[in-house]
Order: structure tokens, then C-alpha cells, then sequence
């Protein structure tokens, strides 16, 4: 199913999209809440995405974005492209690393003993948040979503928190060291996912990468 | 996003892939275990797939496949073109769907209506393989894939027990009335998955990738 093109929804019909390339992700430093803008390269990201999806004819009913800038800034061509407004969700914000956040990730893999971000229970550099609050969260993300209207939904957020909004739809919970599944996002991959209230059930219809798109592109 | 342990283990990368389109999807008929073989579109679509892999320079150590036809001919279509070892495993064979198998959806109403309820160890089509049952299989076949050394695989199978074996790599129990979540595979789509068995580290890379080939929908 294209993302965004059905007819008569009758559905939640849920499209998660990754940021496009930040500062933070170019200079190899952990953002978590910290805003850090997006690249030169992530601005050209987003509004290649953004054309692409107007010239593709897709549309969404509305556009739910976490309130950090990379977040924002990849939202705002987009919203512009389709027409639409852009809402601000506290709850999509990306994981808090605590005293972590701004740190080189060179320096963070030299620590000894090692940083366990896995664990589910410990708070990460302190006072960011462990993998289980990290999960709750997600799952009080997913209630806001399924409580609006059927319809069609962009929501543009972060790595991590969508990585638990995806076990909060799988069923699947955190566990310790590092042995939960990843749903490895890119920057500007996106979940496209339904859920049907009178079946309960959650379809995953599809997991792509920018890479992905460049191969569609060519193959017309 | 943020990876703690950049590993530089050996490990496997895992193409989950469906059949072709099958003489039983063309005309409507419930598959299971009944043996189908692809149509024309469905060898297309084989073909199509794998101009866009030869364009990516995408290559296999070796690739599984069901033994059913509609797997097994788009498995060796595959093995052909990018001249690898094809190996067949009945563990990744599609549900049998008991009397369902053979019968279009409307013949199936009549013959063994769907209960009401279905608790997840009840039998499909009064004699086929529950939700437990499919699950169990499923853990078998990547259990199996495992016991192979690290590399690249390409697993030939079907929706059904695909769905189940996501099931068991990401740790989701089969629920009643069928209420888990389901993971689309449209013709010829893949799923592709890493697993780093020295962290026992799974990854997902993407979910039904049809690029080569637009889907039809009514």
C-alpha cells in the first residue's frame, strides 16, 4: 500500500519517520534532548523528501513532530510540500541521556567500566532515562495516537524513542544488556504501520531507508 | 542512531523473502501445503528482483527455501542468476491449513467456518497447525539457519511462517484469534535482518521491500 493514498480510511494509519542528518549526527556526538540543528547535508535530506512526497501525490491528515529542532527542521519543508500544520508532541522527544548528552561518542565508548544503555532500569548518564522510562513513554505516545481519529499520520521523531514506540506496538519489552531487537532507523527511514480498531491488529506494511528510495527512483 | 558496542564480530545478515505471485494467489485459492507453482507475473516479479540485485551487487552464501513450488522455483530462479547453493528445508514450508488447503475463500466458509473464538493452539482448517504449532516450526527453521556459520542467507518461504518466525526473532508469543501483529510481505518482498550472535543482537533493516516491482491493489 503507498504510504498515505488510501481511500475511505477507515483505519489509523501511521507513517514514522526519523530526522534527517543533524549536527549532532555529523560531528558524532549524543544529542539526546540536547537541540542540535540540522547539516547543510540534512536540510537538502528533508527537502528532497518533501518534493518527493508532493510529486508522489502522498498526503497525510496531519503531522505530529517532536518538539526538538532536527525534529522540527525536517518536519517544516515537509509540512510546507503537503500543506499542513505542524503539532508539537512533548512525548516524542528523544531519549534523555543525562549528563551523556553533548558528549563525543569516542569518549563515551572509552569509559570503563563500559555504559550500559541497555539496562532497563538504570538511568543513563544519571539523571536521563532508563530503557523501561523510555518505554512507558512510547507506550503513552501510542494511547495519544490510537485515541485521535482514524486517519492518516506523520509523526517525525527520533531513533530511540521510536524504537520503543515500535515494541510498544510488537509487544515486546525491554530487556537487559544490550539483547532487545533494533529497528535500525536511518536518517529519514520510515515505519509505515496500521492499526485496524475493530481487529485489533497492527500491520507493519513497511520499514524503508533513503537508500531504498534512490534504488525505487531508478526503477521507476 | 547511537550504537554502544560498534561490533566487529562476525554475523549474519538475514534476507527473509516471499515466493512469487503463485497460480493459488492469482485465482484466490487458500495455499497452505497445496502445491502451487508460479504464474508468468510471478516469475517476472522473480526477475525483476533480481535485475535490481545484480544492479546492487547484492550476493548470498547460500539461500534456503521451502520446498513447496512456489518458493522452491523462486529460490532456484534466484541460485541460477546469482550462482549460489540452494538448500531446500520443510521447516520454512507455508501453514498447513488443513481442509482449508484448495479451496477458495467461499468454499472455505462452508467447509470449516472460522470459530467465533480461536484459542492460539487450536488447529486451522480442523486439521492444519495452530498459531502455537506454526510458531514452534518457525523457531525451529531459524534455529536451524543459526547453526550455520556467520554470513549472508536468503530464506525462500512463505507469509505465513515468515510472520512466525518474526514472531520468534523478536521475542512475540502467538496470540488468540490471530490479534498479533501481522508483517506484510507482498509478493517477492524481503525483510532484511542482522543478527551479531556474539551480543545476541538482532536487527531490523527494513520490512516488505518491493521496489523492483509496484504493488497491484483493488
Amino acid at each position: 500500500m503507498p504510504i498515505g493514498k488510501r481511500s475511505g480510511l477507515d483505519m489509523h494509519d501511521f507513517v514514522f519517520l526519523r530526522h534527517a542528518e543533524s549536527e549532532g549526527n555529523a560531528q558524532g556526538y549524543l544529542q539526546g534532548q540536547i537541540d542540535s540543528p540540522l547539516s547543510e547535508r540534512g536540510i537538502s535530506q528533508a527537502a528532497a523528501l518533501a518534493e518527493r512526497w508532493k510529486a508522489l501525490g502522498v498526503t497525510f491528515d496531519h503531522l505530529i513532530c517532536s518538539p526538538l529542532l532536527r525534529a522540527r527542521q525536517t518536519a517544516s519543508p515537509i509540512a510546507e510540500a503537503l500543506g499542513m500544520e505542524i503539532e508539537i508532541e512533548p512525548l516524542l522527544a528523544e531519549r534523555s541521556f543525562g549528563e551523556l548528552e553533548g558528549r563525543a561518542f569516542i569518549d563515551i565508548n572509552q569509559v570503563q567500566p563500559p555504559i550500559d544503555f541497555s539496562a532497563p532500569f538504570v538511568r543513563v548518564g544519571e539523571t536521563g532515562e532508563s530503557q523501561v522510562d523510555l518505554y512507558l513513554r512510547a507506550c503513552q505516545v501510542l494511547q495519544k495516537l490510537v485515541n485521535l481519529p482514524q486517519g492518516r499520520y506523520l509523526i517525525v521523531a527520533h531513533g530511540s524513542i521510536l524504537n520503543k514506540t515500535m515494541f510498544a506496538i510488537l509487544g515486546i519489552t525491554p530487556q537487559g544488556h544490550g539483547r532487545s531487537p533494533t529497528f535500525h532507523f536511518d536518517n529519514l527511514s520510515y515505519a509505515h504501520l496500521t492499526y485496524d480498531v475493530a481487529s485489533l491488529r497492527w500491520r507493519w506494511i513497511g520499514f524503508t531507508s533513503p537508500e531504498q528510495w534512490d534504488g525505487r527512483l531508478e526503477v521507476k | 542512531m547511537f550504537t554502544p558496542n560498534p561490533a566487529s564480530a562476525p554475523f549474519y545478515t538475514i534476507v527473509l523473502l516471499r515466493h512469487g505471485e503463485s497460480v493459488g494467489n492469482a485465482e484466490g485459492f487458500h495455499q497452505g501445503q497445496v502445491d502451487y507453482a508460479l504464474t508468468p507475473t510471478g516469475t517476472g516479479q522473480v526477475k525483476s528482483l533480481l535485475r535490481r540485485w545484480k544492479r546492487e551487487a547484492v550476493t548470498f552464501d547460500r539461500i534456503i527455501a521451502s520446498p513447496l513450488k512456489r518458493a522452491s522455483q523462486t529460490a532456484e530462479l534466484i541460485a541460477q542468476a546469482l550462482e549460489v547453493p540452494l538448500q531446500l528445508d520443510p521447516d520454512w514450508m507455508e501453514r498447513d491449513v488443513g481442509l482449508l488447503g484448495g479451496l477458495r475463500p467461499e468454499e472455505a466458509a462452508e467447509v470449516a467456518p472460522r470459530p467465533v473464538f480461536m484459542h492460539p493452539y487450536q488447529a486451522v482448517g480442523e486439521t492444519g497447525e495452530s498459531q502455537w504449532e506454526l510458531y514452534l516450526r518457525a523457531g525451529r527453521a531459524v534455529q536451524s539457519l543459526i547453526k550455520n556459520p556467520p554470513g549472508r542467507y536468503l530464506v525462500v518461504s512463505h507469509g505465513g511462517i515468515l510472520n512466525l518466525a518474526f514472531y520468534a526473532i523478536l521475542g512475540i508469543a502467538p496470540q488468540a484469534n490471530f490479534t498479533g501483529p501481522r508483517f506484510r510481505f507482498a509478493n517477492t518482498a524481503f525483510a532484511t535482518l542482522t543478527y551479531r550472535p556474539d551480543e545476541h543482537k538482532w536487527a531490523v533493516l527494513g520490512v516488505n521491500d518491493h521496489a523492483h516491482w509496484k504493488e497491484k491493489r483493488a
